[in-house]
């Protein structure tokens, strides 16, 4: 190392009081960061990642204490300040950039008076002053009109410029370190401990195409306070040796200057052996040549008026919200239709009005053949059966009065019509949860008892519970860490083979979508604006809007620039959709006065693309052929 | 904001009508006959007819209403069935007035220990002193008012005479003699308000203690002080100043029973007195002074929510 | 295990905080005293005692005694006599059974009336919705106390002249306490139920039953109805407490309970003028009802922690 570092922390512990005891929650870690370095910490949650990011600032919860090693800061060590002394470090020379902007920011206090108070504090700043310097911390950010911005209230303002807020808090003092608590997952090049293989190896980018399975990790981060003594990993980790279990791993540095607690390091890497998962190739991935349409949804529409009686009384009514505008798809045998987009594009909307959840306005449904009424009390058995869901949320997904047993068993009987005996449930109970990759045992166990991705595993069984033809799944990985989504992209992968189901797959994650989908559709503000297969939604000529959403999907390889085209500003409200094309206020690639003026119309390309834009498909194709010929 | 405002005042308005509506049919839909009641079994048939007649009461009930609303509205409800027949409005005006005194002097009472009780009982959350704090605002505000009022009348006027147990107010009281007689009857009502105005606080508090902008704050290194003053309080009394402007509005009810322990002369007791003699004109017009205060006071609370949260305020 | 096993599982953690465990036992004592107290009591609720120092021996060989009036505490009789000879002790465990039975059977039908409404609005939401809370919201506009009064006034010559089998069972005004009471809280119960339920109706699980067909009565009842049952006993427990507090508060003033009833408002209401000669007569009631009421509080307020319980957790 050439210079000081800014921060160096030394053999740092970390320890939780719980349950009447003091749990360590972080060991023996050794960090240093260097004058303009970045310093990236990842792991899954519960790993102690955001305890260590605040204990680097000195600061720690009520009831968490540092129990040993140091923390070097400014010539001082900040274990050992007095909370009052710490407190005069951070902000000033330490800077916090929280995850979430709106929670944390005070909803009473303008955007002005939480930038200035930091610099009066800290720095002594007058009145005047401060506001300056608030306006400059403002402008670095590139934020429009920041006097403005500065009379505001944080509610007034959209996520991204209240990200923007935070940056700019934490920058106005000057600081020398900036800690970022932010959702973004790994960025590595060639990692060798297996964990982070591991980590890495789960994102379904990093897969080798449709073919391959994703990597996983066993079971999830352990509890504060059933960790192991030696290695934190060993329990989970593919390469464990027995060694691993007796003696902890000591902290090495390598030739390349990273570090590494691993016993099994050197023989990583040399590449003697791989942690990754070995990927097995699923032997019937792809979809079925012959395609047999199941479903098909024709001029779908769905606008929400929500004013209340006395607002409709009185005639004040807000404008309407149009979730759906005239949407028409097909899903096929054994297929998985993936459909993406921002939030607020009406994809969850539309996997409501497919489901039967919330009623269409207009439109038709088909399905097998069959005409399917829009509202779910007027579907037939049959149909109810034949279309399941997976819920986003794996907290609510089941009742916490029941326990997984009794949910499924509803499910089996409710199908069964009170055919199946209750041995019958009970063995096909059984066998659910073992098609899931769980135990007969988790049947007696309440949902209080499992993780998020064994939650979600159990809804996967209630939603196969009854031999569907579809299963409408709405970002059933987003609340869960990678490691364990990949265990879950897997199984969906898995069992549409064995089922031979079909998938209405919804996830704001282009990676997700294009692991598990054969035909991708991309909404945008009610309307599917392209679909099309795999291959043809990733490469030109494609939609402006999906050129935009590939090339803001971060790259796992940090030696590719990012590329294309940026999506600038957020996404308007439903309530006032733009007229004509609705991407033509963010589109990089406006025409003119046309994408204004006229709905776009639909063009098909090869093989069934579709596409909604103004500009020919050959035009398209062209422009995004050439590298940088972005606007 | 305007649009806000003008939405609760009709909403206002109209709850009132319907209460009002309510109350009417339900005291004129007294069974039997009014008048009979009032003047006694005995009372000869001509004395009853012209009860009757002056009162109104032979005519259709929606016709009684409406002539008793418009009296209502432009100050005239009408005559009391007592002795002597005098005009209902300047008897409950006057009443009205003793009640307010008492409310207002019994705000001013129990706010501030209560709203400062809170507070510290939240930032010691767990403490024995969260404990104690709690267990006392918990047991004095579900007491039923004439068991706080007998306590204390036993153990600050009868026993010390300090203070005045019955409260005969006459003309030329001075603020001493006031002190006297409003301290025991607004301590009575404030034990009930206070405990519940302790907890709204302490709760509110400690709710906005785990926001995420609070360490936000911390992390920002500002000093614990200006964290809870500047950040934290003005977030969490915003309940508790709705509640305060309610409480208004409950005292009003609150004050029956209290102004019955210690012979008060406000609204409450003339209410008791009025369903006793089945006065309906008195009756009528108290109940529909008490709803509209307290229908006031619920609407005073939120627009003074609304006003000082800009979340409200600024869409 | 039955979902509703598992809810009574919930509760054992009541047992951590000493105070609400204690008067959780205290509120099952008296429970046992309302159900048993008539038959442990030495006398009958209006049973005179004979001043056995004071009798006279008639000529036909009767011997007649004089009442034992405002005799103190003694062996014989642990809490005195009142100013009519009856026997405090007597009338205090006789009159637990009015005293809670009357709340116990309020709170329990508006709780049960206001779970049906607030689960049904809440789970279909819309204009039933709107309707039903405008109804209920100018119910709330009146203070409860001053609606039971003028209600009360109404409906007890109403009950009287019907003839109504349910007034042969309970009398004129307990009945119309009942029918007051439940007017009054069912609403309350009826929106936070609402609130909780509304909370509920958009989980995955509840989605998962209608998208197997269930009826809303499955829905409603063993999907959304458990998860409602914290909210629902902590109102149950909260709506007992103020309902003691309505019956004894009505009872004080003269409106509820009638002489020679031992209901404890009631037993303060008349031995409040005699307070000079018998203290212990107004005592009594008034630390039963204090000690009745603070146990119901401080127990309500340990279920609420026990229900909204969390494990300690970081991150």
């Amino acid at each position: 190392m050439t210079a000081t570092p800014v921060i160096h922390a030394q053999q740092l512990s970390l320890e939780y009081r719980l349950q009447g005891g003091w749990q360590n929650a972080i060991r023996g870690v050794t960090l240093s960061i260097d004058r303009q370095q970045i310093h990236g910490l990842v792991g899954e949650s519960g790993s102690g990642k955001s305890t260590l990011g605040m204990g680097l600032m000195g600061y720690l919860p009520e009831n968490a204490r540092f129990a040993g090693g140091s923390i070097l800061f400014d010539d001082k060590d900040l274990t050992r300040l007095s909370p009052a002394d710490a407190a005069r470090l951070r902000g000033r020379l330490i800077g916090f950039v929280p995850q979430n902007p709106l929670d944390a920011l005070n909803p009473s206090l303008t955007i002005g008076e939480q930038l200035q108070e930091v610099t009066r504090y800290h720095l002594r700043l007058s009145r005047a002053a401060a506001h300056q310097r608030a306006c400059q911390a403002l402008e670095q950010t590139r934020i429009a009109e920041p006097e403005a911005v500065l009379r505001r209230y944080p509610h007034q303002l959209s996520g991204g410029m209240q990200q923007r807020v935070m940056i700019a808090m934490a920058l106005s003092t000057r600081p020398r370190l900036l800690v970022l608590d932010a959702p973004v997952q790994t960025l590595f090049r060639r990692p060798l401990h297996p964990y982070t293989i591991g980590l890495l190896a789960s994102l379904p980018g990093a897969a080798g195409g449709q073919q391959s399975r994703l990597a996983t990790i066993d079971g999830t981060a352990a509890p504060l306070t059933g960790r192991p003594a030696a290695c934190v990993f060993a329990e989970r980790c593919p390469l464990v040796i027995a060694q691993c279990r007796t003696h902890k791993p000591p902290l090495e540095q390598q030739p390349d200057g990273r570090s590494l607690r691993c016993w099994r390091g050197p023989e990583i890497a040399a590449g003697s052996v791989n942690p990754a998962r070995p990927a097995h190739v699923s032997p019937a991935a792809a979809a079925p040549a012959d395609a047999v349409p199941i479903l098909r949804a024709e001029k779908l529409r769905k606008t929400f008026h929500d004013a209340s009686l006395f607002d409709r009384l009185t005639g004040k009514a807000s404008a309407p919200l149009k979730a759906l505008d005239d949407v028409s798809l097909t899903i096929n045998r054994q297929a998985t239709f993936g459909l993406v987009g921002e939030s607020g594009s009406g994809k969850t909307t539309l996997a409501r009005v497919i489901a039967g959840l919330t009623v269409g306005d207009d439109g038709r449904l088909e399905l097998l053949d069959r005409p399917l009424a829009l509202p779910l009390h007027r579907r037939s058995p049959e149909a109810l059966r034949n279309i399941r869901m997976v819920f986003q949320n794996p907290g609510d997904t089941l009742n916490p009065y029941y326990t997984v047993g009794q949910a499924l068993g509803r499910t089996l009987s409710v199908f069964g019509r009170g055919q199946f005996s209750r041995e019958e449930i009970a063995r096909r109970t059984a066998a659910l949860l073992e098609a899931v990759g769980l135990t007969a045992a988790y049947a007696g166990r309440y949902p209080e008892q499992l993780s998020g991705g064994e939650k979600q595993r159990v809804a996967i069984a209630r939603a196969f519970a009854a031999s569907p033809a579809l299963i409408i799944a709405d970002e059933p990985t987003s609340a869960l860490d990678v490691s364990v989504q990949a265990v879950i992209l897997n199984l969906l992968k898995d069992l549409r083979a064995d089922q031979g189901v079909s998938y209405l797959f919804i996830s704001h994650d282009l990676e997700v979508i294009g692991y598990l989908a054969d035909w991708i559709g991309v909404m945008y503000l009610g309307e599917i604006v392209e679909q099309g297969t795999r291959d043809q939604v990733s490469a030109p000529p494609m939609h402006p809007y999906t050129e935009a959403l590939l090339s803001a999907s971060p790259s796992v390889d940090l030696t590719q620039p990012a590329q294309g085209i940026r999506l600038t500003g957020d996404i308007p409200s439903p309530r006032q959709k733009p007229a004509g094309c609705p991407f033509h206020t963010r589109c990089p690639r406006r025409l003119g006065p046309i994408c204004a003026a006229e709905v776009p119309p639909l063009q098909i390309g090869e093989g069934g693309h579709q596409i909604r834009c103004h500009i020919p498909l050959a035009d398209l194709r062209t422009l995004q052929s050439t590298p940088g010929g972005s606007g | 904001m305007i649009r806000y405002l003008v939405r609760r005042v009709l909403l206002l308005i109209l709850t009132l009508l319907l209460t009002s509506m309510i109350v009417f049919a339900m005291t004129q839909a007294l069974p039997g006959d009014i008048a009979r009641l009032v003047l006694g079994r005995d009372a000869r048939p001509e004395a009853v007819a012209a009860f009757r007649q002056q009162f109104g009461l032979n005519d259709p009930l929606p016709v009684q209403y409406l002539r008793w609303l418009g009296g209502f509205v432009t100050g005239n409800p009408g005559r009391s069935f007592a002795a002597g027949n005098p005009p209902v409005m300047p008897l409950v005006l006057d009443r009205l007035g003793n009640s307010f005194l008492l409310a207002g002097y019994t705000l001013l009472l129990t706010l501030p220990l209560s709203i400062v009780a809170g507070i510290v009982a939240a930032l010691r959350e767990g403490s024995w002193l969260d404990n104690l704090i709690a267990f006392i605002s918990l047991s004095v505000t579900g007491l039923p008012e004439f068991v706080t009022g007998i306590v204390l009348i036993n153990l600050f006027a009868l026993g010390t005479g300090w203070f005045a147990a019955t409260s005969l107010v006459q003309d030329g009281y001075t603020v001493v003699d006031w002190l006297r007689v409003l301290t025991l009857p607004a301590l009575t009502a404030g034990f009930v308000l206070g405990g519940y105005v302790t907890r709204m606080t302490r709760a509110g508090m400690i709710d906005e203690l785990k926001k995420a902008y609070v360490r936000t704050a911390i992390l920002k290194g500002l000093p614990r002080r200006t964290i809870i003053l500047r950040h934290v309080l003005r977030n969490a009394l915003l309940p508790t100043i709705t509640v305060i402007a309610i409480s208004f509005g409950w005292l009003m009810g609150g004050l029956v029973v209290i102004e019955n322990v210690f012979n008060y002369p406000g609204l409450g007791s003339l209410l008791v007195t009025a369903v006793e003699q089945k006065n309906l004109p008195v009756l009528q017009t108290c109940v529909v002074l008490i709803v509209f205060i307290f229908a006031a006071a619920n609407l005073l609370a939120d627009v003074l929510y609304a006003a000082l949260n800009p979340r409200i305020r600024l869409t | 295990m039955h979902p509703l096993a598992r809810f009574v599982a919930l509760l054992r953690p009541l047992t951590r905080y000493p105070a609400a465990a204690i008067a959780t036992l205290m509120v099952l004592l008296f429970i046992g005293m309302a159900l048993s107290g008539a038959m442990l009591a030495p006398y009958r609720f209006d049973q005179v005692v004979d001043d056995t120092t004071n009798c006279l021996t008639r000529s036909n060989g009767a011997v007649r005694c004089a009442a034992l009036k405002n005799a103190p505490p003694s062996a014989t009789h642990p809490l005195g006599t009142d100013r009519n000879g009856r026997d405090v002790l007597s009338r205090l465990l006789h009159g637990a059974r009015e005293t809670m039975g009357l709340p116990a059977l309020a709170a329990l039908s508006a709780v049960v009336l206001g779970t049906l409404i607030g689960l049904t609005t809440g789970y279909y939401g819309g204009w039933l919705d709107e309707i039903v809370s405008r109804l209920l919201d100018s119910l709330l506009a009146i203070p409860a106390l001053v609606l039971a009064l003028v209600v009360l006034a109404t409906i007890v010559p109403a009950l009287d002249m019907s003839g109504n089998v349910l007034v042969e069972v309970f009398g004129a005004v307990p009945l119309a306490l009942i029918l007051v009471i439940t007017l009054l809280y069912t609403p309350i119960v009826a929106r936070v139920i609402r609130s909780a339920a509304l909370a509920l109706r958009d989980r995955g699980y509840v989605e998962a039953a209608r998208l197997r067909g269930e009826s809303v009565g499955y829905i409603l009842l063993r999907e959304i109805l458990p998860g409602v049952l914290p909210a629902l006993l902590v109102e149950a427990s909260l709506r007992f407490s103020y309902a003691i507090f309505l019956v004894t508060s009505l009872g004080f003033l003269g409106l509820g309970a009638q002489p020679p009833s031992p209901e404890w408002g009631r037993m303060v209401l008349d031995a409040r003028s005699n307070y000079a000669t018998a203290p212990w007569a107004l005592w009594s009631p008034v630390v039963a009802i204090a000690l009745l009421i603070i146990s119901v509080n401080v127990m309500t307020d340990g279920l609420r922690r026990v229900l909204r319980y969390e494990q300690e957790s970081f991150a």
